[in-house]
């Protein structure tokens, strides 16, 4: 069950536990005040076939707060992030390995909410229709930019490779 | 622009090749063409050259969406070049159709290899592994071997070779690994996985490549190494972690006998390892010696038992490995370790490291993979 609670001047649902619904956290990004929903698809278990989170709700919101602040949006608006892992590696951010996520754009004054994003293309036309897969390759430039990560960790990651 | 000059030598055991400016290799490996290598970038481009960085051909287009190559093979007269998001398939010049009208296969992959037999293989994630024969045509439709249900994930394939057949192996990241008898005419594979305890498996690579054998290593991330004398049958693989491996643990690759481990810090080779296992003698001692070649390398890929290719950020470091197979101990007896220290060189190190030997216990199972026909669009 959740209740309703202010979360810095929303009026948003008390965080739930993962799998039981969806809740909003109750704290804003640093740099767009954006909000952040918990989706129930997105932390199904690790035999979903949705892309499943394997971190806990802070480190997950934490990834959302780093690609606001660092500005890691595609031409669309779309955000992405990732959690870095002593010099030059990503912690794990799902349940198949994945260490990039994203977030896509949401509508303005909607809370966003993000998944874990497959390092390979696994949806044919028609379900991206004729889209490329994201997050293009500027996104990784401007996480090496960022400092988030390093050029040989980029070139790998552009490569659908772990790090 | 056109050229990988090397630098003639500047470390015993490598040459260095300078990729052309604005040409950021991100695959590096034996040429589709013949003798000498080839190059992907990171634009979705290949180049040719010699064994001794001389430009042939290119560079030329390799991926349709201009994505990073992440895997470059030839079966007959196709080239595959695969990246995250699409397989392509080329026919090689002077050939029906020409370079210039491939095809490509609107699914991501990890890589491409392909089989004695002359199958592509490549895996492609959560939606399976693609085994497929050329020719390829527009609208040629294309096998994948799916497990139909959440919980495989085929992210390396490794290609064996068993009574003239092939043997597919693939890793598995947490749900461990695979691995099948490939029979291209069935409908589906019966495959036998093994789950050890989560640890989460990146790469493997036959032990005698291009032999008949079943020996294989797999790799966890972690740099973990487990060793089968038969990938289909062994139940009680050897699972070693040699301490010293630092880094997140990319690849894993042998020949002449010899394991090397790419990681994020580090290119290890493990002299011997490989032939003392399938020889049967004893490798959980500090038996290996280890030579410790420091670098923060991209991705590697050997061509045949001449060379590996290392993949750097700025050039591509081209090893002899018939001369670092040459050049290490081959074996150190139990009684000689004592007295023997860790040996800098003036390219590395050379350690004689006692490894752990885990005792993690896999747990087997078995997957029915279909065999589903999937189409493919001009490229």
């Amino acid at each position: 069950m959740s209740a309703a609670v202010r979360a810095e001047g929303f009026e948003v649902p008390a965080m739930t536990p993962s799998g039981q619904g969806e809740s909003v956290y109750p704290r804003q990004t640093d740099r767009s005040n954006y909000s952040y929903m918990f989706t129930a698809k997105h932390h199904g278990g690790p035999r979903s076939r949705d892309a499943t989170w394997s971190i806990n709700q802070d480190d997950e919101f934490a990834v959302f707060n780093t690609a606001d602040v660092m500005e890691l949006a595609d031409d669309d608006g779309n955000l992405y992030g990732a959690l870095r892992e002593g010099e030059n590696s990503l912690r794990t951010l799902g349940t198949w390995g994945q260490q990039i996520a994203e977030f896509p754009c949401a509508s303005e004054g909607a809370p966003w909410h993000g998944y874990p994003i497959w390092a390979v293309n696994d949806e044919a036309p028609p379900h991206r229709r004729g889209e490329k897969y994201r997050p293009a390759p500027v996104v990784f430039r401007r996480m090496e930019a960022s400092g988030l990560i390093n050029r040989n960790t980029r070139v790998r990651l552009m490569g659908g490779h772990h790090v | 622009m056109s050229r990988f000059p090397s630098n003639g030598g500047s470390s015993p055991l490598f040459t260095i090749h300078y990729p052309p400016p604005g040409f950021e290799v991100s695959w590096a490996g034996p040429s589709p063409l013949g003798r000498g290598f080839c190059f992907g970038s990171t634009e979705g481009k290949v180049v040719f050259t010699d064994d001794a960085g001389g430009f042939l051909a290119g560079p030329n287009k390799g991926s349709v969406s201009f994505e990073t190559i992440n895997g470059v093979a030839r079966a007959g007269t196709f080239v595959a070049v695969s990246t995250r998001q699409e397989v392509n398939f080329w026919p090689l010049p002077g050939t029906e159709g020409g370079h210039s009208h491939g095809v490509a296969f609107p699914f991501g992959a990890h890589g491409v290899t392909s089989t004695p037999s002359g199958y592509f293989v490549a895996p492609l994630g959560r939606v399976g592994i693609l085994t497929e024969k050329p020719p390829f045509r527009p609208g040629t439709s294309v096998t994948v071997q799916s497990a139909g249900e959440p919980g495989m994930y085929a992210y390396a394939v490794a290609c064996l070779r068993s009574g003239g057949r092939d043997v597919l192996a693939f890793a598995a990241r947490s749900a461990g690994m695979g691995a099948f008898e490939f029979f291209e005419d069935r409908p589906s594979q019966n495959v036998t996985t093994v789950d050890f305890n989560g640890l989460d498996i990146v790469d493997l690579c036959p032990l005698r490549p291009g032999e008949e054998s079943l020996g294989l290593a797999a790799l966890g991330r972690d740099g973990s190494l487990i060793l089968f004398k038969d990938v289909l049958h062994d139940q009680e693989p050897i699972t070693l972690n040699y301490g010293i491996v630092e880094g997140v643990a990319y690849r894993v690759l042998s020949c002449l006998g010899d394991i090397y481990i790419l990681t994020s810090k580090a290119l290890y080779a493990l002299a011997g390892l490989g032939r003392r296992f399938l020889a049967g003698e004893p490798v959980d001692g500090p038996t290996t010696p280890v030579l410790v070649l420091p670098m923060e390398a991209v991705d590697a890929n050997l061509c045949g038992d001449r060379w590996l290719l290392v993949v750097m950020p700025d050039e591509v470091r081209k090893f002899d490995v018939r001369l670092m197979h040459d050049s290490a101990p081959q074996s150190i007896s139990q009684g000689e370790t004592q007295a023997l220290q860790p040996k800098p060189l003036d390219y590395g190190k050379l350690l004689h490291v006692h490894p752990n030997l885990l005792r993690l216990k896999g747990k087997w199972g078995g997957v029915e993979q279909k065999s589903e026909r999937v189409s493919a669009s001009v490229a």
